[in-house]
């Protein structure tokens, strides 16, 4: 297998590097043993990146889902998958009205949540929705006050699907922020980032979620870079994230205006383990390296040398003559302070690193890595 | 160059006159013929009102003929019989078969008997290279582990003997509490101190709590993913108290595991039953860390409605088990047990009215919630052809649409073969399909009790204009092998789980249902 290296060490620092990296896997797992389902994802992400899908050979009795992305990827008749699509569903609605059990809702749950990511990829890739506006809110009935992240992933569907939006209400936010479980992440991560291009009052909101949900996925799925022998739905995730990221303008370049990625780390650093973030890059910009060593000095060494060295100047100073030419013309001082001259040397370069420090750790953040 | 075969002791006769002839008369036919031969080889007949037996080489060769009208066929198998069969271990098991091929060997090729002025003649079936399923390649993951990981079973399988099931140990979450009850060692001693420290690397170790609070106990437990409670206890008290228990524990979801002391003391130090103990408990509480996934290719269905009488003297109960096959339903197996259905029921027949198989159609449909589904059917005894078409129309009415309808059984035509002689242990399982709907698949590939000598019976009993083929075997295979929980009998695995699972329910069930149950699967395995 070829090996993908990224940029510093091979960790999913960025949501890019993680679209990056499963654009690198689909070829193993289309020609390697998985299951078809997560072997059309990866063909998908192929035609979403460009590249030229592969055959890959469906059942011809498979799920309707598997067709319906078949049909997307160009190679199945998308048509009558659609319609297969559709006929599936009011079976599934029909069964739960007659029976209202837990099962039937649970089921059609299931199939509307993995059909709602395809209903996205629909839309966007063939303009074609798989649900109607009449379906979505009939499951925003049947649901109920059950079932908190489908309702909301529902509600912001209807919302994209609307005329105008001016903002989104705090229970479909917190929603979102709660869908990213085993179904629906790569869902909430594109609808939070639409709805937020969408929706200007509820910007600030929905971005955070939003990128609270793709450090979720991008933490979940840092452990695919090393994994040996993982399983199909690790992959499935990958893909699929994957595509949701690449919809949302990663991997070349993030549709978002600088402001808004600069919120995010503002938003974001008040979480604990971005505190921790912080804090390293912090040593790392603001800490000097000893030459010749891999080791650091803090930087509060640098203040403490100063203090130290003003004391022996007061105490015992060291006075040294000092001469040089310059330009030809001698110079002679009788007697140099030595300690007074270091002290000012430490504050000097002391001043230089706050100068900077802002700067360097603003870039090592936006890198993020760490020396 | 012909493909090795491996010898059995099965005879197929293909009826060439109009009417089948009544399976009394060519079984008194065959039975004059093997006297001819005992006669003329000087071998020992053993002649009595219910036996029928040959002696050869010293062990006695009983026999069964079984007709397949609709395929037309008769069968005739051959095997080891004595009084003490279930004593027989390993050795004796394999002795007993080589003779029983030997005593065919002697028969010959071909045995032709006459029947009314004509003659049935049956020929010598044979295991073949080219009829086998090999399920080496299919995928073991481990859903417990993050990230979730998967290999093939033949990598699983080696490692797991590598490595002395360290390899399984390894899989088991640590993060689980286990509650012991016990009466005999309340006050401690060596099964429980020993069980604790084999518990204690795999989670929280509670107890011993006395048995007499354990259902008030259960009562108020809070349910979670991460408990069981484990009844350590001698065989006396398995039947005293375990089996009331049990049945309360199962219908209230809480899952349990019966471990009994000499269990501890004898056998706790072999690492195959440690880890068998572990990933029985870790299954029953639904967090198996071994699953053997089921085959893309061969599973479009959403899985199997079992259905079997649980019928033990003086009860008479009829159970449906739902089991699922397809990955990501979000649902999960379950069995109910019926007092209300009436039938009739032989050790191998079973007779139902068409009032209570609709009665029945109408119960396993709330048993799957009302669902829009797309089922196989296993039968555990064989039905009227009339009634399965009943079962099925009445089941389309309620939504559940049948693929196929299999009966299965591991008594039908009882017949040894020497593929383990050369195989043993082997992750590939040799099949015959015999005529259009009947089939024989060894499922286990080792020996260790006289029902490991012989293969399971398939038929396909619906849709009336299919044949059975090697893709269904493969689902009962599956079936079959899912029960990998039992890692240590991985190979000597021979039933489908469903059926297992309902001889599990009456052993440990039948006298104390009182009412209509319905208990999660994973609890019974």
């Amino acid at each position: 297998m070829e090996k993908v290296s990224f940029q510093g060490e091979a960790e999913l620092g960025y949501p890019h590097e993680l679209v990056l990296f499963a654009s690198h896997r689909t070829m193993d797992v289309i020609q390697g043993k998985y299951r078809t389902q997560v072997k059309l994802f990866a063909n998908f992400l192929r035609k979403v990146l460009g590249e030229k899908p592969i055959k890959i050979d469906v059942p011809d009795r498979a799920d309707v889902p598997m067709r319906v992305l078949e049909g997307l990827t160009g190679r199945g008749l998308f048509s009558g998958a659609v319609e297969d699509f559709r006929a599936r569903l009011e079976k599934m609605v029909e069964a739960y009205r007659k029976s209202h059990s837990s099962p039937a809702l649970s089921d059609l749950s299931s199939f509307v949540e993995d059909g709602i990511f395809l209903h996205i990829l629909s839309k966007e890739q063939a303009r074609e929705p798989l649900f109607t506006e009449e379906d979505l809110d009939g499951f925003l009935g049947i649901l109920g006050r059950g079932g908190d992240g489908l309702r909301a992933v529902i509600a912001a569907i209807r919302l994209l699907d609307g005329k105008s939006c001016e903002s989104v209400s705090n229970d479909v936010i917190s929603g979102l922020s709660s869908s990213g479980g085993e179904r629906l992440l790569e869902v909430a991560i594109y609808v939070s980032y639409a709805l937020a291009v969408r929706c200007s009052r509820s910007k600030r909101e929905l971005l955070v979620v939003h990128y609270q949900l793709v450090r979720k996925a991008v933490e979940e799925l840092s452990v695919a870079v090393d994994g040996a022998n993982l399983a199909d739905e690790v992959f499935e995730r990958l893909f699929r994230v994957a595509i949701a990221l690449f919809m949302c303008g990663y991997l070349k370049s993030i549709r978002l205006p600088q402001e808004e990625k600069v919120r995010y780390v503002d938003e974001i650093i008040r979480t604990p383990s971005i505190e921790q973030v912080f804090a390293e890059v912090f040593d790392s910009a603001a800490g000097f390296s000893v030459p010749r060593t891999d080791s650091r000095v803090p930087i509060w060494v640098a203040p403490l040398a100063t203090v130290i060295l003003v004391l022996l100047h007061a105490t015992v100073e060291i006075q040294r003559p000092f001469e040089t030419s310059l330009f030809g013309v001698p110079i002679a001082i009788p007697a140099v302070p030595v300690f007074l001259l270091f002290a000012l040397a430490v504050l000097l370069i002391l001043l230089l690193r706050l100068l900077y420090l802002k700067k360097d750790i603003v870039k090592k953040l936006r890198r993020g890595t760490v020396d | 160059m012909s493909p090795e075969r491996y010898r059995t002791s099965l005879y197929v006769a293909s009826i060439v006159s109009e009417f089948v002839p009544p399976r009394v008369d060519v079984r008194g036919a065959v039975w004059n013929y093997l006297k001819k031969v005992a006669a003329e080889k000087e071998l020992k007949i053993i002649e009595g009102e219910k036996m029928q037996n040959i002696v050869f080489n010293g062990t006695a060769m009983g026999f069964r003929v079984k007709d397949a009208p609709r395929d037309r066929l008769y069968l005739l198998s051959i095997r080891p019989v004595g009084e003490n069969v279930r004593n027989w271990r390993k050795n004796d098991n394999r002795d007993a078969a080589k003779k029983a091929l030997d005593f065919c060997d002697t028969l010959g090729p071909i045995i032709a008997v006459g029947l009314q002025g004509e003659s049935l003649v049956f020929e010598r079936a044979s295991y073949s290279q080219d009829e086998m399923i090999d399920v080496s390649e299919w995928e073991v993951s481990c859903p417990c582990k993050r990230p979730a990981t998967k290999e093939n079973l033949r990598d699983f399988i080696r490692k797991t003997g590598g490595t002395r099931y360290e390899n399984v140990y390894q899989r088991i979450p640590e993060d689980n509490e286990f509650h012991i009850f016990t009466d005999t060692y309340i006050q401690g001693g060596d099964p429980l101190t020993q069980l604790k420290s084999v518990l204690r690397d795999y989670g929280e170790v509670f107890g011993p709590r006395s048995l007499e609070i354990s259902k008030e106990f259960g009562q108020k437990f809070r349910r979670d993913r991460k408990s069981a409670f484990i009844f350590l206890e001698n065989g006396e008290m398995l039947e005293k108290c375990y089996k009331a228990l049990k049945i309360f524990f199962d219908s209230n979801g809480i899952p349990t595991q019966y471990v009994n002391d000499a269990t501890i003391t004898d056998k706790m130090k072999y690492p195959g039953v440690k880890a068998n103990l572990l990933l029985e408990i870790l299954t029953k509480m639904g967090r198996p860390p071994v699953v053997l996934q089921a085959p893309e290719e061969m599973f479009i269905n959403d899985g199997f409605l079992c259905l079997s009488d649980i019928t033990s003297t003086p009860r008479k109960l009829f159970g449906a088990l739902f089991t699922y096959s397809k990955q990501g339903l979000n649902v999960k197996g379950e069995v109910q047990i019926y007092p209300d259905i009436e039938f009739e029921a032989t050790e191998d027949y079973i007779d139902i009215t068409e009032k209570n198989i609709d009665l029945l159609a109408k119960k396993v449909n709330a048993l799957m919630g009302g669902r829009s589904l797309k089922i196989d059917i296993l039968l555990t005894k064989s039905w009227k052809q009339e009634n399965v078409q009943r079962l099925v129309k009445a089941l389309a009415e309620n939504n559940t649409e049948t693929e196929r309808a299999y009966y299965l059984s591991s008594r039908t035509s009882q017949f040894v073969d020497d593929y383990f002689e050369s195989n043993e242990k082997s992750l590939r399982h040799p099949y015959l399909v015999l005529g259009e709907k009947m089939g024989f698949l060894r499922t286990s590939t080792d020996i260790r009790f006289y029902p490991h000598l012989f293969s399971y019976y398939v038929e396909l009993v619906w849709p009336e204009d299919e044949k059975l083929k090697r893709e269904d075997l493969e689902k009962i295979l599956w079936l079959v092998k899912k029960r990998i929980y039992r890692i240590q009998e991985f190979y000597v695995l021979k039933r489908a789980e469903p059926v297992y699972i309902f001889n599990n329910v009456r052993k440990m069930y039948i006298a104390n249902i009182k009412e209509s149950l319905s208990i999660p699967l994973r609890l019974l395995i």
